[in-house]
């Protein structure tokens, strides 16, 4: 039901709102012709006016700044967005800055991003800021290069079961961190969902997230996209949780069938089909296994209460699963026969403390502009006896396995890995004074990091069960002027006696974190504490996943190390 | 982790924000702040420039630069930034407008009347007329124009932001010292009323 309302106010409202305008409805209302008349004129100098501020927008590649950030390209436009590939000059390195007009946008958009960009999640864009500049609402990320999921199904057919379940673990768990933070998506679908370089798939698109509390006021806004609308929006009902559930189910139906779910002309026959739901998955595919359609069916199902309560027991059920068929995950273990692993008696190397709630800020660029491209490989190995194994992220460690990482870079690069538990202890794991390698890594090698210390192999020892560990690999053309002050601030490498644990107990040490001893290293070797760093946030603000940059390179990895 | 300072921030207003409302940035131009006139001018040059491509007759704009009649014409104002009183802080959009429309009509007086090269002045010749003309129709047009001289300075203002130059709602209100966009919808749909009034008045072939 419409509140009435003067027809002559609509007239106008149209007008400048710059909507189709309803002259028949003014006349019926009673708008004497006349004042209709002086009216068309203006409508018809606003039409033309505007049609030739927006030509005139439209031709050029958009305003060449917002703010500071550069813009290079127009790669996306929407009705009410636009996404640039830009450069931005703090951070030395491209984002991708989406621009919504404010119109579009609303009041609650700027508060909508700050949440998005306390999200840090693998899977999830790392959103780096939002502003509102030149009047627009900007939020610009992490620059994901790969081809969204819609794309890739389309060119490359529907996927191997394998692949989606893992599709389904990535994005499932990237839901989980975005509930975690208040949100409510309420827009997976494949569209939003981009494969980078390295095959991992990344939830890229924030539109419409809206913090919970305010999707329940706007209960009735149908503005989730509407082919991956859970059945229960279509007649009013918030978006939830559980609604997000749903569309990712339809999201890997899409995966695994390789095309959309439902075929519609009208929003009326797609709200019956969605009613009806989709075929079932192994009526079109045999090899689907049992175990993962009936994951989907249930997240699909037309009843919340039937669906997984949340993504975390969506996530945890095809973990289960995929657990149980171990042989698929086999392909990749990489054999690295040739390294000899020597452990020694472990020495805490406790290099780097700072607390969790020290604040986020940009760092100052590191390197002078303007920057060469090069790219940067670099992966976690799991070391066991004869070989090794490469972990992606998500995947589990535990107390005694042995980690090197694996680094590749097209030009000569210092490198930097740093280390936090979930307890909030941070670590610099290298460079270290006493490793044989040394920064700048040369070009063109892989180098297994730490590498040899006096000449016998190296890795890191998990020590204890940490929750999770986030590592940050840093590369950069320039030594990063940040960690080398605070490598500068470290006493002396002592060559013997013992160093001790700085202020705390090495019980103390061993319950905080999870990975943080080096096997090899003599105790007397081991490094006290240094002056706390805000480094680690400032550089998972800038942690991307892509492969080829300028200036610094910074890739997040999160390996679970859940506590018994 | 945000890279530009925050909007609306509590420190000494800088020339630079963008955010600074119009009747500001004239304060600190008057003042003889060089960095906010370059900030006028890099606020409204593109869509004035648009604009006034829209009005100037076809010969005429092969004739000129409209880019630099436009950008001339502001600098000019700014340049006398100083001298100009205003009623209020906001009336330099509207001052702007008349400014650039009489530059304009100056210029393609001044082009007709200027021979061609065999010596016959190109008005007789070429008579075009601007896009706008074309689309509208001159009549019409002058209709327009004539409702808009009756409004004041604020509802021409108004309607010269968000009918001409297609600022949104919430531009307006930052560029206007307005509390919200809802306020500058309200101020606009007014100003369409009166504008509508205004020409009703004037009617088809009514005397000036």
């Amino acid at each position: 039901m419409s509140i009435d309302r003067d027809p002559l106010d609509s007239l106008l409202d149209s007008i400048s709102d710059g909507n189709p305008v309803d002259w028949e409805a003014g006349e019926r209302g009673g708008t004497k012709r006349p004042r209709i008349e002086s009216l068309r004129i203006v409508s018809r100098i606003a039409d033309f006016s505007r049609g030739r501020q927006r030509a005139a927008r439209d031709s050029t590649r958009g305003p060449e700044r917002w703010g500071d950030l550069l813009l290079l390209e127009r790669v996306g436009a929407g009705a009410h967005a636009e996404v640039y590939r830009a450069w931005d000059p703090g951070l030395q390195r491209e984002v991708a800055l989406k621009l919504i007009r404010l119109e579009a946008a609303g009041a609650a958009l700027l508060d909508e991003g700050r949440a998005i960009a306390r999200i840090r999640h693998p899977h999830v864009v790392t959103v780096h800021g939002v502003d509102r500049r030149d009047g627009r609402v900007g939020l610009w990320m992490e620059f994901v290069r790969g081809a969204s999921l819609e794309q890739d199904v389309r060119t490359r057919g529907a996927l191997e079961p394998a692949v989606a379940a893992r599709l389904g673990v990535e994005i499932g768990s990237a839901l989980v961190a975005v509930h975690g933070a208040g949100l409510i998506h309420r827009d997976i679908k494949p569209a939003n969902v981009v494969r980078d370089a390295e095959g991992r798939h990344v939830l890229a698109d924030f539109g419409l997230g809206l913090p919970a509390d305010q999707a329940a006021a706007r209960e009735t806004d149908p503005s989730g996209t509407p082919m991956y609308m859970a059945p229960e929006r279509f007649s009013g009902a918030a978006a939830s949780e559980r609604s997000d559930v749903y569309s990712l189910g339809l999201l890997l139906w899409f995966a695994l069938a390789g095309r959309h779910p439902f075929e519609a002309a009208t929003f009326a026959d797609l709200k019956a089909a969605v009613e009806r739901g989709p075929r079932p998955l192994r009526e079109l595919r045999q090899d689907i296994p049992v175990e993962l359609a009936a994951v989907i069916e249930r997240a699909i199902a037309k009843d919340p209460a039937e669906r997984f309560p949340d993504a975390r027991a969506m996530v945890e059920a095809m973990r289960r699963m995929r657990e149980e068929a171990p042989a698929r995950r086999s392909s990749r273990a990489i054999a690295l026969a040739a390294v000899v692993l020597v452990v020694l008696a472990t020495a805490t190397l406790m290099v780097w403390r700072a607390r969790r709630t020290a604040s986020p800020e940009v760092v100052p660029a590191p390197t002078p502009a303007p920057p060469a491209t090069y790219s940067v490989e670099a992966s976690f190995l799991r070391r066991d006896e004869g070989g090794a194994s490469r972990l992606v992220n998500g995947d589990r460690v535990k107390p005694g396995d042995r980690l090197s990482l694996e680094v590749r870079a097209t030009r000569p690069a210092w490198v930097y890995v740093l280390n936090e538990d979930e307890g909030g202890e941070r670590y610099l794991l290298y460079p270290q004074p006493q490793f044989d390698t040394q920064n700048p890594l040369g070009a063109d090698s892989s180098f297994v990091l730490p590498g040899p210390v006096a000449g016998r192999e190296n890795a890191w020892t998990v020590s204890s069960a940490g929750g999770r560990e986030y590592f940050l690999v840093v590369a950069s053309p320039e030594p990063v002027p940040e960690i080398e002050a605070d490598l500068a601030r470290l006493p002396a490498p002592r060559t013997s006696g013992s160093a001790g644990y700085a202020s705390v107990s090495e019980a103390t040490v061993r319950r905080l974190r999870g990975v943080g001893e080096i096997g090899a290293l003599p105790e007397e070797l081991a490094r006290p504490a240094v002056p706390r760093s805000r480094a680690f946030d400032r550089f998972r603000a800038l942690a991307g996943r892509e492969s080829e940059v300028r200036g610094v390179w910074v890739r997040q990895i999160v390996l679970e190390n859940p506590r018994k | 982790m945000n890279a530009h300072p925050p909007a609306g921030s509590p420190s000494r207003p800088a020339a630079s924000d963008p955010w600074l409302a119009t009747g500001e940035l004239l304060r600190l131009a008057k003042d003889g702040d060089a960095r906010a006139r370059e900030e006028l001018l890099t606020r409204y040059l593109p869509r004035l420039q648009s604009w006034a491509e829209g009005r100037l007759p076809m010969y005429a704009r092969s004739l000129l630069d409209t880019a630099d009649v436009v950008q001339d014409t502001l600098l000019r104002v700014l340049e006398g930034i100083d001298r100009i009183e205003l009623r209020r802080p906001d009336g330099f959009r509207a001052y702007v407008r008349q400014a650039v429309l009489n530059r304009i009509r100056d210029e393609v007086r001044w082009a007709a009347r200027r021979p061609g090269p065999d010596g016959v002045p190109e008005s007789l010749s070429d008579p075009s007329p601007s896009p706008l003309e074309n689309a509208i129709g001159a009549d019409l047009i002058e209709r327009y124009e004539r409702g808009l001289a009756r409004l004041d300075e604020d509802d021409r203002q108004l309607l010269h932001l968000r009918i001409e130059l297609d600022f949104d709602y919430q531009e307006i209100a930052e560029m206007t010292g307005r509390n919200s966009r809802d306020a500058v919808r309200m101020a606009i749909r007014r100003a369409l009323e009166r504008l509508a009034d205004a020409m009703d008045h004037e009617g088809p072939g009514a005397v000036p």
